[in-house]
């Protein structure tokens, strides 16, 4: 029976010349057929634990696999997709033709590349465009024929980097769309972002890295997990019902109430009901990923990681390096 | 086998975009022409396709002296300028971009995360750029061999020499351009890089064939050369001739570098045509400019000072050359991060 995980890898290590540790003990498992998001700030790393999946750079010591093979098996990549950060073709090709060489680069059956390029300009909405050369192209129409390019040979799995870096809200919601129909074709869809929003949409699990390390990894309901119920009261409270809602370690703030969780909910609306206040909303509060994001990194600088005498004190967490993928 | 025909068919899309492919192209085009448009008749010969007419007894239509010099302003003139010079100019500056442009960042991440491994596609790169003056020189090759043929009925064949030929010089310094190339990544510096190579070697050979002539071919031909006349002197009879001096550096100099001049002078070797019948096989343009025919002494020094190195030397010597200055581009287009 395959692996659950399309990526299982432990303590990656990279350190460049001049001593910078771009990462630092890298664990991450990526599970089979999901859209999984790797976030984190600006020289966290991201880029370089996927430049080392994709061979691109060697990391100085690396454990574990993907897709089944050690990781820097080349031929592996037959069956990988890759959209770079800032990707760059070349101008004199048309998007057809980017395609066409991406595919041959990969080993793609020339017959079958032909059939498959239409196909995927079609899925990328870059068919009347086909024909043009890539210098005429705008950002998103780069990316487009990019997406496209990382698909030419079926991968089991898609690396994206910044895939909608410079794209339009239009193009967004067509790239997510697309990522979402990947992922339905039982593809595993690797994005690298630093635009929660967008992953919030999309993402099954994510994990969060900051200076070379992952300091927190899951599907995103757990990593978004619930913080409590709040309900809205109308009118003020007695001092009775308020000494007996301290008591029960209810917040009470601008007519709102808040608890920690669904069992002191239910003895709220009782005492609130027995109280005749009337109830005008409950909701479940939910923490967004940049919340959580910001949690996760609360406390360290950006950029890779420089020494523990230049890093920032960093708070006890407990979401540090939680493991919570089911 | 099929990536390398991808890599090689992008090198060719890459060219064929580029402006400068095309004015190379056209240039070896115009200087071909240029070689065509030299024609005879009855009174004498044309330049421009008959634009400019010289009346001239000797070279006239079918006479063997015409022959020669159709063959001889090829030699002298083409192949020692355009093809050997020229041609390998416009090829460094048009081909420097291929390196820098693979390794820059978002199109070199591409290729890399491909199943194909990096010498591969290195040395597919590499050929590309090769390819590049394999083609220029095939154009105008072509244009030449019909041009001979056309014009003093000589179908040579062996003109076909001048186009591995060239392209083997173009590799000995496109190598350099591909290790400057994947060290810093820019075009410029492969560029004056390759050229300053180009002069080293250049400088170097010429040190050593002066050397040699001066030190070993002269003398032992009983000939000295006097630097005050720059004329030659007989050296008295029974003299032995001194201990070369100047010789042993030339060649501890000229040896490591690639031959771009001797190589290019291979093609003289290698492109044979048919005695004209007219006796002036030996008169080359020096001595035209001269005014006179070499002595037979002068024409076994040249002979001998020409083929001081063996066709394998160059040849073997060259290939050292381009193998280490490309394991070392590669070694480090293989190890690096990106």
């Amino acid at each position: 029976m395959s692996s659950p995980y399309v990526i299982d890898i432990s303590n990656v290590r990279k350190t460049y010349s001049g001593g910078v540790e771009a990462l630092r003990g890298v664990s991450l498992k990526v599970p089979r057929g999901e859209i999984f998001g790797l976030l984190g700030p600006n020289g966290a790393g991201k880029s370089t634990l996927i430049k080392i999946l994709m061979t691109i750079i060697r990391a100085s010591s690396c454990q574990g696999v993907m897709l089944g093979q050690p990781v820097g098996h080349k031929a592996t990549l037959a069956k990988v997709g890759y959209l770079p950060e800032h990707v760059r073709f070349p101008e004199y090709l048309t998007g057809r033709q980017v395609i066409h060489y991406s595919a041959g680069l990969a080993g793609v059956p020339t017959r079958y590349a032909k059939k498959k390029t239409e196909e995927l300009l079609e899925f990328v909405g870059m068919k009347t465009w086909a024909k043009k050369p890539m210098k005429t192209f705008s950002k998103g129409m780069k990316q487009r024929i990019g997406l496209a390019q990382a698909l030419v040979n079926d991968p089991d799995i898609v690396f994206l980097d910044e895939p909608t870096d410079g794209v339009d809200p239009k193009g967004r919601k067509e790239m997510r769309e697309a990522l979402r129909e990947l992922a339905s074709e039982g593809r595993t869809v690797f994005v690298n972002s630093h635009l929660l929003g967008e992953l919030e949409m999309i993402c099954d699990s994510a994990a969060v890295m900051t200076q070379g390390e992952i300091v927190l990894q899951g599907s995103l309901s757990e990593l978004i997990q619930s913080d409590g119920y709040t309900l809205s009261v109308e009118g003020d409270l007695s001092v009775d019902l308020q000494t007996k809602l301290e008591r029960m370690q209810v917040k009470h703030e601008n007519g709102e109430l808040t608890v920690e969780n669904k069992h002191l909910a239910q003895q709220l609306i009782d005492t609130l009901r027995a109280s005749e206040v009337n109830i005008l909303s409950m909701y479940k509060n939910k923490q967004s990923l940049e919340d959580m994001f910001l949690d996760a990194v609360e406390g360290m600088g950006p950029g890779a990681y420089q020494g523990e005498s230049k890093k920032e004190n960093k708070p006890n967490k407990e979401v540090v390096n939680k493991e919570v993928v089911s | 086998m099929k990536t390398l025909w991808v890599i090689l068919l992008d090198s060719y899309r890459m060219m064929n975009a580029r402006k400068l492919f095309w004015v190379c192209i056209a240039m070896s085009l115009m200087v071909g022409l240029g070689y065509a448009s030299v024609e005879f008749d009855e009174t004498g010969y044309s330049i421009g396709f008959g634009m400019i007419h010289f009346e001239n007894e000797f070279l006239t239509k079918g006479s063997p002296m015409a022959q020669w010099f159709y063959v001889m302003i090829f030699n002298e003139f083409f192949v020692k300028l355009w093809l050997g010079g020229g041609a390998i100019l416009l090829a460094i500056v048009a081909t420097a971009s291929i390196f820098p442009e693979l390794t820059k960042e978002g199109a070199i991440e591409v290729t890399l995360s491909k199943p194909v491994g990096r010498w591969t596609i290195f040395l597919a790169k590499f050929f590309g750029g090769c390819l590049f003056t394999f083609l220029q020189s095939l154009l105008f090759v072509t244009i030449v061999f019909i041009a001979v043929g056309l014009r003093v009925e000589v179908w040579n064949v062996t003109l076909f020499w001048a186009v591995p030929l060239v392209t083997f010089v173009f590799s000995m310094l496109f190598c350099v351009s591909a290790l400057i190339g994947v060290m810093f990544r820019s075009e410029i510096f492969a560029i004056i890089g390759t050229l300053m190579l180009w002069c080293l070697s250049w400088s170097a050979q010429s040190f050593e064939l002066i050397a040699y002539d001066l030190e070993v071919v002269k003398p032992n031909a009983g000939y000295k050369l006097n630097m005050q006349t720059a004329q030659l002197e007989k050296l008295p009879k029974g003299t032995k001739p001194k201990e070369p001096k100047l010789l042993p550096i030339a060649q501890v100099l000229e040896k490591p570098l690639p031959k771009t001049r001797a190589g290019a002078e291979l093609l003289k070797r290698f492109i044979v045509f048919p005695d004209s019948g007219s006796g002036l096989e030996s008169i080359d343009f020096e001595s035209l400019r001269g005014g006179r025919s070499q002595s037979s002494v002068l024409q076994s020094m040249n002979k001998e000072l020409n083929q001081r190195h063996s066709t394998a030397y160059v040849i073997w010597g060259s290939l050292a050359f381009i193998t280490v200055i490309l394991a070392i581009a590669g070694f480090l287009f293989v190890r690096k991060d990106y």
